[in-house]
């Protein structure tokens, strides 16, 4: 079951009505039995069943790292890494099996030679990848004494597994999602009125823009090698708009679901396309995920020694202004591998989603005196409205071009597609040539209002970030938007739209 | 060490850090008030801080200080524990 899917649309009203029938000392609780019951339609018995193992062993390890930290710390790190080594150990026994395979296939081609690796199929346990993240975050602020270890195992299950943001994220913390999750106190009208609205207009972006944008995306990628010319640019651009509407057209159902029962999670995208650099895009996009990272994996690293020493060499050799980006920019590629790697075990997520970008950061970085007298020479104002254009659209070219990567199957793949953008005919801007991207005229023009709609929203938030506005607007909003999904959602074969791109990982 | 020598020498690490002699930190300071205090810039700040008072923050410390005063509250309940 996803957020589109028919059985949801029950579910939801259903979920809603027990919990606001139900008294308040009861409402966890029921949480509790409507998220696990959502883990079993999404993914299984299975999926609960480690699901559940999992979270109970960081519950019981967080109490034993809690209860010796201070004067047994060897015992309460011991508890802390046993636990930690078992839940990276499921994550990659289940999503990392395949990488030395595609690792050598990857080596193979570039050496020239061929190779193509069978990848075993493995069925991991649903939202593996992203609770496994949220449980460690979690531990780790217990290792560090920021939260308190829960003592109440159901909470912590819940806290995990809560079902709006347990398949995509955001990824939560403890302290923050602990606060409206286990007091049962619900939503005002108001509120609901603007969950509901949240929730329609997520799915607008999934069901009428990023479904269309697939059709141009699966025609062009499914067949890359007789495609050439702008269809490739074009197939990228559009790739880049199908994951921002499919990913953050499922973070606003997911908090709008949680809203409806009075939770609050963590906004994750903040129009991330109105950003004027890397680093920017990284502060809008997939919020969550790279404060996790920023937290839990770039801060400890730049504090170890290892790091600091570097750091002293890199003042001695270069400087203090520049010697201090040393350590800053090697930290920023450990942790985007990482990054990448989280998003599965290959190369072209690790580059695409990872290495590409920590070296466009690094870059930026070590050129920061460089930038500065580009303006102090050219004079030119940093706050020009054309410069700012200008800036956004690179911004988006280069990310654009990451994606690329990410949406390959492989590096030969990747390295192909660019190749093909400069060759070939480009004869895509004729009738003939539009038609082979698999989309009617009427389809073509439902798209490109529904990406003014899109844009004009974004537009409007990146300039009101205070409120949503007055309730009968919203009530206008809510029936324009339904009627728009309704009259324009692509809706698949036999009613069912493909899962959201970010539910795999 | 009283709170004002500790803003003092604050001030000082804050100047050095960002190489701006005009910087003078407050309770209130945060994040937003010094253009260069970005996520990048905060452990080279962090590790300044811990050199000149003598003192260690730890990793939750690190990542939940809100504001420059709480950071002056850690440092003089490290350098009170440290007596």
């Amino acid at each position: 079951m996803t957020f589109v899917s028919y059985q949801f649309a029950v579910f939801l009203p259903v979920a809603a009505a027990l919990f606001y029938g139900c008294p308040k000392r009861w409402r966890m609780g029921l949480l509790f039995l409507i998220s696990g019951l959502f883990l079993v339609l999404s993914g299984g018995m299975e999926s609960l069943a480690v699901y559940g193992l999992s979270a109970l062993a960081v519950w019981a390890a967080a109490l034993g790292v809690e209860h010796f930290r201070g004067d047994r710390d060897r015992i309460s790190s011991i508890f802390f890494w046993t636990a930690a080594a078992a839940l990276l150990g499921l994550l990659a026994g289940f999503q990392y099996i395949n990488f030395p395979g595609y690792t050598v296939q990857e080596f193979f081609w570039l050496t020239g030679r061929n190779y193509e690796w069978t990848p075993v199929q493995t069925a991991a346990p649903a939202a593996i990848s992203f609770y496994t993240l949220t449980l460690l975050g979690y531990l780790t602020e217990v290792r560090w004494g920021s939260v308190p270890a829960e003592k109440n195992p159901v909470k912590l299950i819940l806290f995990g597994g809560f079902f709006p943001q347990m398949a995509m994220g955001p990824i939560a913390r403890y302290e923050l999602l602990s606060e409206t999750l286990f007091s049962g106190r619900g939503a005002g009208w108001e509120e609901i009125l603007g969950s509901f609205q949240r929730i329609l207009w997520g799915l607008f972006q999934k069901l009428v823009i990023s479904e269309r944008l697939a059709v141009i995306v699966n025609t062009v990628y499914s067949d890359y090698e007789t495609f050439s010319g702008w269809y490739l640019v074009l197939a990228a651009a559009a790739f880049s708009f199908q994951l921002y509407t499919d990913f953050a057209g499922a973070m606003d159902i997911a908090l709008g679901t949680a809203g409806i029962f009075g939770v609050r999670l963590e906004e994750n995208f903040r129009q991330p396309f109105y950003s004027r650099s890397i680093a920017e895009f990284w502060r809008r996009w997939h919020m969550t995920l790279g404060a996790w990272f920023k937290d839990f994996v770039m801060y400890p690293i730049l504090k170890t020694e290892c790091f600091q020493r570097l750091g002293s060499w890199g003042k001695r050799c270069f400087g203090k202004k520049q010697g201090k980006k040393i350590p800053t920019a090697a930290a920023l590629l450990i942790v985007w591998f990482l990054l990448g790697l989280w998003h599965g075990g290959k190369w072209t997520f690790i580059i695409g989603s990872g290495l590409y970008h920590a070296v466009l950061m690094s870059a930026a970085l070590l050129t920061e005196p460089l930038q500065k007298k580009f303006y102090s020479v050219t004079r030119l104002n940093r706050d020009n409205p054309v410069w700012a254009v200008f800036q956004r659209v690179r911004t988006f070219v280069l990310v654009s071009i990451g994606f690329v990567f990410f949406r390959s199957d492989s590096l030969k793949m990747a390295v192909d597609l660019f190749r093909g953008m400069f060759s070939g005919d480009t004869g895509l801007f004729t009738e003939a040539g539009f038609e082979a991207l698999g989309m009617s005229a009427a389809d073509g023009s439902v798209l490109i209002v529904s990406l003014a709609v899109l844009w004009a929203v974004s537009a409007w938030k990146e300039t009101h970030r205070d409120g949503d506005g007055r309730p009968e607007i919203r009530g206008c909003v809510c029936a324009a938007l339904a009627f728009g999904i309704l009259l324009f959602g692509c809706y698949g074969r036999g009613y069912d739209p493909s899962a959201f791109i970010y539910a795999r990982f | 060490m009283e709170r004002q020598e500790i803003f003092q020498k604050l001030d000082e690490v804050f100047q050095d850090v960002f190489d701006d002699p005009n910087i003078h930190v407050t309770d209130e300071t945060t994040a937003a008030d010094i253009e260069d205090w970005d996520s990048l810039e905060h452990i080279n700040l962090i590790v300044a801080v811990e050199k000149a008072f003598g003192v260690k923050f730890g990793m939750g410390e690190v990542t939940h200080m809100e504001n420059v005063g709480e950071m002056a509250d850690l440092i003089a309940k490290k350098q009170g524990q440290g007596r």
